[in-house]
């Protein structure tokens, strides 16, 4: 059971790494849109 | 196995408590695990980088004093905070990563400390390991996990914890005396929780509520007094310092016109007050709108926003009071009962700069995650329940699709505070209306023109542009005029860089420091003023704020300069002395002494104090660095004993 809990637990990091990185590349696309398309 | 135990059966119970908390604080820390690529941002740059305090140990005792409010220490009120503060300096230096990692550190430990609390009060496996799993990921601690001079948040919660745990230890205790060591544990322990925030004082209330509604059984009985007292003891012993040192609970001055609740009164404070709060809750279990910065002008209790967030909060701890006064859904009870408790001292009842800050979700969140874990592991037994023949794990998807979605968007939320521009960035455009944000972006425009602005008109435009939307936003505000000032500063603009200064200073800038400092550099250079007039002034400027704020690097290094451009020597050096020893990371206060022993025409002495700052100058602009080893060579060359011919 030890085994299947870590690597449930693998499954979640990796689950929230991805999703993490989809979340960091919005952001980074909506700063290069604020940076040519704003008055400042 | 009791019968709340068997309510959560589950493949929870399979795993050793060890091995599951393990993975709990494997999750957490590898969550905010990318945060050690971060810079230092926000307040690190006062509390940590030029906090010359934090340099002075022998120092430490005054925090317990009103010696450290008066020479302007920043968090003085934070005693704990300080000292946790000042031993990592120390031991770690100003490498953010160390620092980050610290953050990280202490956020798994009290996610550590949640667990061993609900254990220690006989919460079954599922409900401490779902709860604690929560906590470790949930986006809205980004900001307190992420900036390093948040610490206090962090602190508040593993002391305040660990005192919760150690008081329920002292009620089990066998022997007398190890039952009085656990109660003077537990008085220190919540001291310090007190002395990081005072806002963990509420956490007596947590274990009161815990205790009192028994969710898992356990009575409360009298041996659970020494705990008890310990407890209050030691959350009246911080209450009480505050009160002595600073006349009252808030350090933020009960009169101080910059504040919310001072420029518009109680009422219209907690009518926005109530938004928030439900905006809390929306964040901590739907982690959608989580910000830097926030704009929460106060609002009318008639409005339709305030009266459906009374509504809903006041249907809550309506709900949660009767859910204690029943004795049904002991657990829920204590989350809602629980978490407006914890979010109570921050809730703007009494004075804050800030009506909104995500880190002041960080307490509160610690029964939000304890009611949100209850019911998504009642959903995994309800969807377990509807396919009886679907393998067990499946009870674990309502918390498991939680976890992630947390994760990822604490992930997400994090990333704002990678650098001081993206962060200013982020709150500009989640808080469009925010006056310190576009402040802070002018300024951060201004201070990245070079030499010669005038080749970078955009940047200009840019830096202008925010500094006058700030200032149309908050005209009495400080931050607005300091950022017209440095742009002003920027272009060698020095009559109306002095003009704005002084606007910032009157407008009650805080950290007097940096303006005084400036005020007096560009007192100097002021073409409209006559020389004398020009010298006196930055004189007592730069006088001024040394002895206003004695732990400020900046304030030494800007007199030194002064006295150096003056022609004061011994002045000059003593004060460079003394920047370098409270701020020994700056490469540029060293680089002006050796200039000022070249000045002297001590070419020995320039050439000693360069060679005992080689490290230090690895790091230094090159350009300046080149410039000042050239002077050196010139002048070691230049000033040689002259040779005497061999005839004579």
């Amino acid at each position: 059971m030890t085994r299947k809990f870590f690597a449930l637990l693998a499954f979640v990091a990796l689950s929230i790494a991805i999703g993490g990185m989809a979340c960091i590349e919005t952001q980074e696309q909506i700063d290069d849109s604020d940076e040519t398309d704003t008055a400042t | 196995m009791s019968s709340s135990d068997s309510a959560y059966d589950d493949p929870w119970s399979r795993v050793s408590p060890r091995v599951l908390l393990l993975g709990v604080l494997l999750l957490a820390g590898l969550v905010f695990l990318p945060t050690l690529t971060f810079d230092l941002v926000y307040d690190d740059h006062w509390t940590i980088l030029a906090n010359g305090f934090l340099r002075e140990p022998a120092d430490l005792g005054l925090l317990l004093g009103p010696e450290a409010r008066a020479r302007h220490v920043p968090d003085a009120f934070r005693p704990t905070l300080v000292a946790f503060d000042m031993a990592s300096y120390q031991w770690l230096g100003v490498e953010p990563w160390r620092h980050h990692a610290v953050s990280v550190g202490l956020h798994v430990g009290v996610v550590g400390l949640l667990a061993a609390w609900l254990r220690g009060l006989g919460a079954p496996v599922a409900l401490w390991g779902a709860t604690a799993a929560l906590f470790g990921v949930m986006a809205i601690h980004a900001e307190p996990v992420t900036v390093v001079s948040f610490h206090e948040d962090l602190l508040a919660a593993g002391f305040g914890l660990g005192a919760l745990t150690v008081a329920d230890a002292a009620g089990r205790a066998r022997r007398l005396s190890a039952m009085l060591s656990l109660a003077v544990g537990a008085t220190v322990l919540m001291m310090l929780a007190a002395g990081a925030k005072l806002s963990a004082v509420a956490l007596v209330g947590l274990w009161v509520l815990a205790r009192g509604l028994r969710p898992w059984g356990r009575d409360v009985g009298p041996r659970d007094l020494p705990g008890a007292l310990g407890l209050l003891l030691g959350a009246g012993a911080l209450l009480l310092h505050r009160l002595v040192i600073f006349g009252g609970a808030s350090p933020y001055g009960e009169s101080d016109p910059r504040l919310t609740l001072v420029q518009h009164g109680l009422s219209a404070t907690l009518a926005r007050s109530m938004q928030i709060h439900l905006g809390y809750l929306q964040q901590i279990v739907l982690p959608f709108g989580l910000s830097p910065e926030y704009v929460e002008p106060p609002d009318t209790w008639s409005s339709p926003a305030t009266l459906l967030a009374t509504a809903a909060l006041v249907g809550l701890a309506a709900w949660g009071l009767w859910g204690a006064w029943r004795r049904r859904r002991p657990v829920l009870a204590l989350a809602v009962l629980g978490a407006i408790g914890l979010a109570l001292p921050t809730s703007n009842l009494w004075p804050m700069p800030n009506l909104r800050a995500d880190r002041l979700a960080y307490l509160p969140s610690i029964a939000v995650a304890l009611g949100l874990a209850a019911m998504l592991v009642a959903a995994g037994r309800a969807l377990r329940r509807r396919a009886p023949t679907s393998a067990p794990e499946w009870s674990l998807a309502p918390l498991i699709a939680m976890l992630i979605l947390q994760g990822a968007l604490a992930q997400g939320a994090a990333i704002a505070y990678r650098s001081d521009t993206r962060l200013w960035d982020t709150a500009l455009r989640r808080a469009p209306g925010s006056a310190r944000a576009h402040a802070a972006r002018g300024q951060f425009y201004a201070l990245g023109l070079d030499d010669n602005p005038q080749v970078d008109p955009p940047r200009i435009a840019r830096a202008s542009a925010h500094c006058m939307i700030a200032q149309r936003l908050a005209p009495t505000e400080a931050l607005p005029w300091l950022c017209e000032a440095r742009l002003a500063a920027a272009q060698q603009r020095w009559e109306r860089a002095h003009r704005a200064f002084a606007r910032a200073l009157e407008a009650g800038m805080r950290r007097e420091d940096r303006v005084l400092s400036a005020l007096a550099e560009v007192s100097l250079d002021r073409p409209d003023l006559p020389y004398p007039a020009r010298v006196a002034q930055a004189r007592a400027f730069a006088e001024r704020a040394i002895r206003h704020y004695p732990y400020s690097a900046l304030a030494y290094a800007t007199a030194a300069r002064i006295h150096h451009r003056l022609g004061d020597a011994a002045r000059a050096a003593e004060l460079y002395a003394r920047a370098s020893k409270l701020r020994p990371e700056r490469w540029d206060v060293v680089l002006a002494g050796v200039e000022l022993e070249l000045d002297l025409g001590h070419a020995s002495a320039a050439r000693a104090v360069l060679a005992a700052h080689d490290d230090l100058l690895e790091a230094a602009d090159p350009a300046q660095r080149d410039h000042v080893r050239r002077r050196l060579q010139d002048a070691e060359h230049l000033l040689a004993p002259a040779r005497s011919y061999p005839l004579d």
